[in-house]
């Protein structure tokens, strides 16, 4: 097959946003078109150069046809939707009937979400898991910050001589939980990019919120139950809009699973993870100001937007990852 | 899905591509894309003229809504091609249109027709 044909389909390629067997297939029946229409061209008497030219001429405008190829791909089920808001809709349940207080029970819903997105992860990659991925992969992310005390009094005891030092197995510990959260989190993040920055956009969606949360919660009162007890009152009014916020994110993702238009899903994405965070913080910590706001509403951005530029450093990669067929 | 300003209004063109692609695929029994789109410029005598790209977003939507069947099959040369057969669902679809269009064509010409005062 002529060279440009096969740029022009490597073009289409890094323009999808499929996961890659749906991807290698469009690709297939899009090479095997080229095939039949250049060797039409040819047999009518065209140079096989001038026949691949025309073939790609009348076929359309590489972006656009990825970006059709894309959206006739893309739009989930009903079914699917209705999955893929449950993560966000059993997290708002946990906070709106104070579930979260019961370490049983908190540890078993998150389990449940752990065991669900594996289960979607291995499957294949259905555009319903990205939600379950990202709550998934948030106990550890908690339990890495929770577990900072005693790393913050070794290294206060290296650099001052002050306090007592963690024992050396406690730190050994910790540098193993840190060190499989990182690698988790981050293959887990490159593998979503290299599919779609939106994707990884939507996982990382309540991230912002629960650490919000957390952080408040443990300046506030630490971690131990009897301390929450004591910040009842406040945490009733902070359940009450952590429900709410969440409630919304369940509906971003269905309508995200559901519609077919990308700016539709960016928009959505961007929108809610900015607006709806910056109010819930709102509710946590009360009135911010115009400046702490705006920086706080930058800063979310840029989170919510650093997918792309991570998926734009990984698509010199990809490019060279699949031959196209021979 | 309509490249050509050719004498008609490609969105008139791009509400019937279903039922253009349905029909045909309907006839043929089991066919692919490029022969889809080859058969549609033949049988118009090139009066509808196609971006090509676009007809295989249409074909996967098809698919989706559950009027046409997709199935891969390996070619002698060892490449695998996409073949698309019409479901129940299609036919019934498919009859509707073609029932409406007549109706609709009909009308159109009754109403344009010449008065004879």
């Amino acid at each position: 097959m002529q060279r440009e044909v096969s740029s022009y389909l490597d073009e289409v390629k890094s323009h999808l946003h499929l996961d890659p067997r749906t991807s290698r297939r469009v690709i297939n029946e899009l090479y095997s078109h080229f095939e039949e229409k250049v060797s039409d061209l040819a047999q009518q008497g065209l140079p096989e150069p001038e026949a691949a030219q025309t073939a790609l001429r009348s076929f359309g405008e590489a972006r656009s046809i990825a970006r059709l190829l894309d959206e006739a791909h893309s739009g989930g089920s009903w079914t699917e939707a209705l999955i893929g808001c449950q993560p966000h809709l059993i997290v708002a349940a946990l906070f709106a009937t104070h579930v979260w207080r019961h370490p049983l029970l908190l540890g078993t819903a998150f389990a449940a979400i752990a065991v669900i997105a594996l289960l979607g992860w291995r499957s294949g990659g259905a555009s319903w898991m990205y939600s379950w991925i990202g709550y998934a992969v948030l106990p550890l992310l908690v339990l890495s910050y929770l577990s900072m005390d005693p790393l913050a009094r070794t290294i206060s005891f290296l650099v001052s001589g002050h306090g007592a030092p963690a024992p050396f197995w406690h730190i050994g510990l910790l540098a193993a939980l840190y060190a499989f959260t990182l690698w988790l989190f981050t293959s887990t993040a490159v593998t979503v990019a290299r599919r779609d920055w939106i994707l990884l956009s939507l996982m990382l969606l309540p991230l912002p919120v629960m650490g919000l949360w957390i952080i408040t919660v443990t300046q506030s009162a630490g971690v131990f139950v009897d301390a929450l007890r004591s910040l009842e009152a406040r945490f009733s009014r902070w359940d009450g809009a952590m429900g709410y916020f969440f409630a919304v994110l369940g509906v971003t993702t269905a309508l995200f699973v559901r519609v077919r238009q990308r700016a539709l899903k960016v928009g959505a994405v961007i929108a809610v993870g900015i607006v709806g965070t910056a109010i819930a913080a709102r509710s946590l910590w009360g009135d911010l100001g115009f400046l702490p706001l705006l920086a706080m509403c930058f800063c979310l951005l840029l989170f919510l937007t650093v997918p792309l530029f991570l998926r734009t450093m990984l698509r010199h990669d990809d490019r060279s990852e699949e031959p196209l067929p021979s | 899905m309509a490249d050509t300003p050719r004498g008609y209004d490609s969105d008139l063109l791009r509400g019937n591509t279903d039922s253009l692609l349905l029909f045909l695929i309907n006839e043929r029994g089991q066919t692919y894309g490029y022969r889809l789109i080859k058969e549609i410029e033949e049988r118009s005598q090139g009066y509808f003229r196609f971006k090509e790209g676009t007809v295989y977003p249409a074909l996967r939507k098809l698919e989706n809504d559950g009027l046409v069947q997709g199935e891969w099959k390996k070619l002698p040369n060892g490449q695998e091609r996409r073949y698309y057969t019409i479901t129940d669902h299609g036919r019934e679809l498919l009859q509707k249109k073609l029932d409406m269009w007549q109706s609709f064509a009909s009308a159109m010409a009754l109403v344009m027709k010449p008065t004879e005062s």
